[in-house]
């Protein structure tokens, strides 16, 4: 009954983080890809660890529902080991040429900067948007203030209570 | 307050408030006159007093001079001896002291030549055109010298018979309230002559010095002409004569032409059947302390021994009568004090309710009043206590209107009950009950009038008091010093007292019942939207129709001081527009028109539809959109923690679409190179 109040409150906030956790079937597929990729491709399974690992350490801190820091974090990281993994592949996809690429300092800085990158983006924006709302809200309600005032000296009308919004 | 310049009366008679002539108007002042085209004639003013309305029926009728007459030359407004402007009626100056001033006794001839035919001719001509004179009394009857003929005074300048003594009224008539006696008969004006010919044949009269009561007591136990005469003994001619003047049947009395020839009315004897007297006396109610005043004078004072004196107690003590009448008192009384089984039964008739509750307050008043007429078809109506004739209820509300709020409860109470109605038909072998029905009806009619005054405002006594009485002037105080006896003299009163106003508005309940009275329902559609108070809109905007209407029907001078008053004061017309610049817009332009001193065409910018519309539109729009922008301020100010969430999501979606633009982008430049 508590949950159920607290949910039609405030929808979002109150379920809990493991409402959004990925079924348990999609647990063991996922599983099941990495156990196949590690099997049938273990030196793109090991530069994928090392590159990604950022990433992939982001899905687990990230409890927010949607994992939206994870989310970016993964995409920019993507973007950045794109490069490795096709030099992996282009060179046979052998376990010397994965251990070379995952213990190169320019491709592992690479990845794990745009992993950084991703988070700083993903932690940034809604700031910066909220910053752009507010001085929009703001401009609003001096427009209407601005427009509320022309009517009481147009009309008589009583001024508002309370009229600076917050 | 400003004065006003008064045309003289009828262009040419200016009254001399400062010059007075004692003695002259019969109780009334009265005043020198000067004639501005040096007629010959010498006049004298009588001032009307404000309430006690002239007889403007009677001003109109004698339109001809009658010889030993005070008769009205003219009538009209001047200033009085105290500044104020009065209402003035002028007739012939007296020839001399009245009668009450040069006080001797009059020998037979003297009574019969220079008093009792010059007074029936005077009377008879008045009777030729239907009217009485109802003032004929010592102070009121004129006489240059000793052995010249008699003058009688100014009767017209206060309702009839108003200052007349109890003496020279038949009891019937003296027990009602001074101002309600009514035009009267012909009959009591040879009763008045004949009491007045006793009074001075006697040199005084035993009842000369007794209060009203007991001087009707004394009339009702003894007859009148026994009354007034007491001990004295007068020539037999005089005494045939006396009698019958003084007879106690108006139908008895001789008229005024038959008293022209003295000889032949004292041939015409009426033999009057003497009134049944009981042996035992009898009294209802507690009896009198023996130190009572009327006592002193009769030791039979509120004693009872016929059924005109049972009548009179009962129409002046009515709560004990009518618990004498249900107790059975009285008619076991009449039964067996009186013997007069008969009469008994009518009053037990007419004690039965007739369509009400016997103890409602109405029904037994109704009860007591045909009680009364049965007892003494001579009586007046009788009235919670008062007494009344039909047409003296004008008369008597303009007197009591404002100072006398019982008197005016119990005329109210009267004519709703259709009192006068009820005594008609209780005495139908007196008088025309049909005629007494239909007037009963039109004074409830008149009092039942919604029309004036609206909520506030609405005062039914004085819409009647003014409506009964052509020449009652207004009496409210925005008009005080000025005299208003028609609506066209309203607007120029209001104007010169503006200064004067202590309220904003320039009409009361007075003004309004005047209104109502003297514009005959053209104005009620005004009236009624006149509200108690001046703080609305609609309620000033009344007010300016109301004026505006009387001024374009009844008083088409331009008032501009009222007007620019009226602007300056009632500022609630403004409030009529909603648009701040409109109402600024509209005080230049309503300024201006008041300056101009016409309310019609500042009513008509008041009035006019389509801006008014137009106005009411936009505002109803603009409240409409203030409406939005509070609750857009509002959401503004409540929706700090969604526009928080909402950034957040907005700001990680943004996030994310970066991440997957720079993924296509690496993918695409890969898949190329």
């Amino acid at each position: 009954m508590a949950r159920s109040k607290a949910a039609s409150a405030s929808p979002i906030s109150a379920r809990s983080a493991t409402d959004f956790a990925p079924p348990r079937s999609l647990l063991w597929l996922q599983g099941l890809l990495c156990g196949g990729l590690v099997t049938l491709a273990m030196p793109t399974a090991l530069l994928l660890a090392v590159l990604f690992g950022p990433a992939v350490v982001a899905a687990v801190l990230d409890r927010q529902p949607g994992r939206p820091i994870a989310r970016c974090v993964a995409l920019v990281s993507l973007s950045a080991i794109t490069g490795p993994i096709t030099l992996l592949w282009a060179g046979g996809q052998t376990m010397a040429a994965a251990l070379v690429l995952a213990t190169d300092p320019d491709a592992v800085g690479w990845a794990w900067g745009a992993a950084a990158a991703g988070w700083l983006l993903a932690e940034l924006l809604p700031v910066g948007v909220r910053i752009l709302v507010e001085v929009a809200s703001r401009s609003r309600a001096t427009a209407l203030a601005a427009a509320r005032k022309r009517l009481e000296v147009e009309w008589g009308f009583s001024p508002a209570a309370n009229p600076n919004p917050k | 307050m400003e004065t006003q310049p008064l045309s003289p009366i009828a262009g040419r008679y200016r009254v001399e408030a400062h010059q007075p002539v004692d003695g002259a108007g019969g109780g009334l002042p009265a005043f020198a006159v000067t004639n501005l085209e040096h007629g010959r004639e010498k006049l004298i003013a009588i001032q009307m007093l404000r309430r006690l309305p002239a007889r403007a029926g009677a001003i109109a009728a004698l339109g001809r001079p009658i010889d030993h007459l005070m008769h009205p030359v003219a009538h009209g407004a001047a200033p009085g001896p105290d500044g104020h402007v009065e209402n003035f009626i002028l007739c012939p100056a007296p020839p001399g002291p009245s009668l009450a001033r040069a006080p001797h006794t009059w020998s037979e001839a003297a009574l019969l030549d220079l008093l009792l035919r010059p007074a029936a001719q005077v009377l008879h001509a008045l009777h030729d055109i239907g009217l009485t004179h109802r003032a004929i009394r010592p102070d009121n009857v004129f006489a240059a010298a000793p052995g010249q003929k008699i003058t009688l005074g100014c009767a017209w300048a206060s309702p009839p018979a108003s200052l007349q003594p109890a003496l020279f009224e038949p009891p019937g008539v003296a027990m009602c309230v001074a101002s309600g006696r009514g035009e009267g008969c012909f009959a009591d004006d040879i009763y008045a002559l004949g009491a007045l010919m006793v009074t001075l044949a006697a040199g005084a009269s035993p009842l000369a010095g007794l209060d009203d009561a007991t001087i009707i007591r004394r009339k009702l136990e003894l007859g009148s002409y026994a009354a007034l005469l007491g001990d004295h003994r007068l020539p037999p001619a005089l005494a045939d004569l006396a009698r019958g003047m003084l007879a106690e049947d108006p139908e008895h009395r001789p008229g005024a032409a038959l008293l022209m020839d003295p000889v032949a009315a004292r041939t015409r004897r009426v033999a009057a059947r003497p009134a049944r007297r009981a042996q035992r006396r009898f009294r209802f109610g507690d009896p009198p302390p023996a130190d009572d005043i009327a006592r002193i004078h009769d030791p039979n004072a509120g004693t009872i021994s016929d059924a005109r004196q049972l009548a009179y107690e009962l129409a002046t003590h009515p709560l004990p009568g009518l618990a004498a009448l249900r107790d059975g008192s009285v008619g076991s009384w009449l039964r067996r004090g009186l013997g007069d089984s008969g009469l008994a039964a009518r009053i037990d008739e007419a004690m039965r309710p007739q369509g009400g509750d016997a103890e409602d307050t109405q029904t037994a008043s109704l009860a007591l009043l045909r009680v009364v007429a049965v007892l003494d078809p001579l009586a007046p109506v009788a009235w919670e206590g008062i007494a009344i004739l039909p047409d003296g209820i004008g008369p008597a509300l303009a007197a009591a209107l404002d100072i006398d709020r019982t008197t005016i409860g119990k005329l109210e109470r009267l004519i709703a009950a259709e009192a006068i109605s009820a005594w008609g038909q209780a005495r139908e072998d007196r008088c025309d009950a049909g005629l007494l029905r239909i007037a009963a009806r039109q004074l409830r009619a008149v009092q039942r009038q919604r029309g004036a005054g609206g909520a506030g405002l609405n005062d039914d006594a004085a819409r009647l008091a003014y409506r009964l009485n052509p020449m009652l002037p207004c009496a409210s105080p925005l008009v005080a010093g000025h005299l208003v006896l028609r609506l066209a003299d309203l607007l120029p009163a209001l104007n010169a007292n503006r200064s004067g106003f202590a309220a904003s508005r320039p009409i009361d309940a007075h003004v309004c019942a005047f209104v109502a009275a003297r514009a005959e329902r053209r104005l009620d559609s005004d009236l009624a939207a006149i509200t108690a108070t001046d703080a609305d809109a609609e309620g000033a905007l009344a007010q300016l129709s109301l004026l505006a209407h009387i001024q374009a029907i009844f008083s088409p001078q331009p008032q501009p001081g009222l007007a620019l008053w009226l602007v300056e004061r009632s500022l609630a017309l403004g409030q009529l527009w909603r648009r701040r610049d409109r109402q600024a817009q509209f005080a230049v332009q309503i300024r201006a028109l008041a300056e101009i001193g016409l309310f019609g065409p500042m009513l008509a910018l008041v009035e006019d539809p389509t801006s008014r519309a137009a106005d009411r539109n936009e505002a109803r729009q603009a409240e409409a959109a203030l409406r939005r922008i509070d609750a857009d301020l509002a959401q503004l100010r409540t929706g700090s923690q969604e526009r928080a969430m909402f950034s957040v999501q907005l700001g990680q979606e943004v996030a994310a679409g970066i991440g997957l633009a720079l993924l296509a982008a690496v993918l695409t430049v890969q898949a190329l190179s």
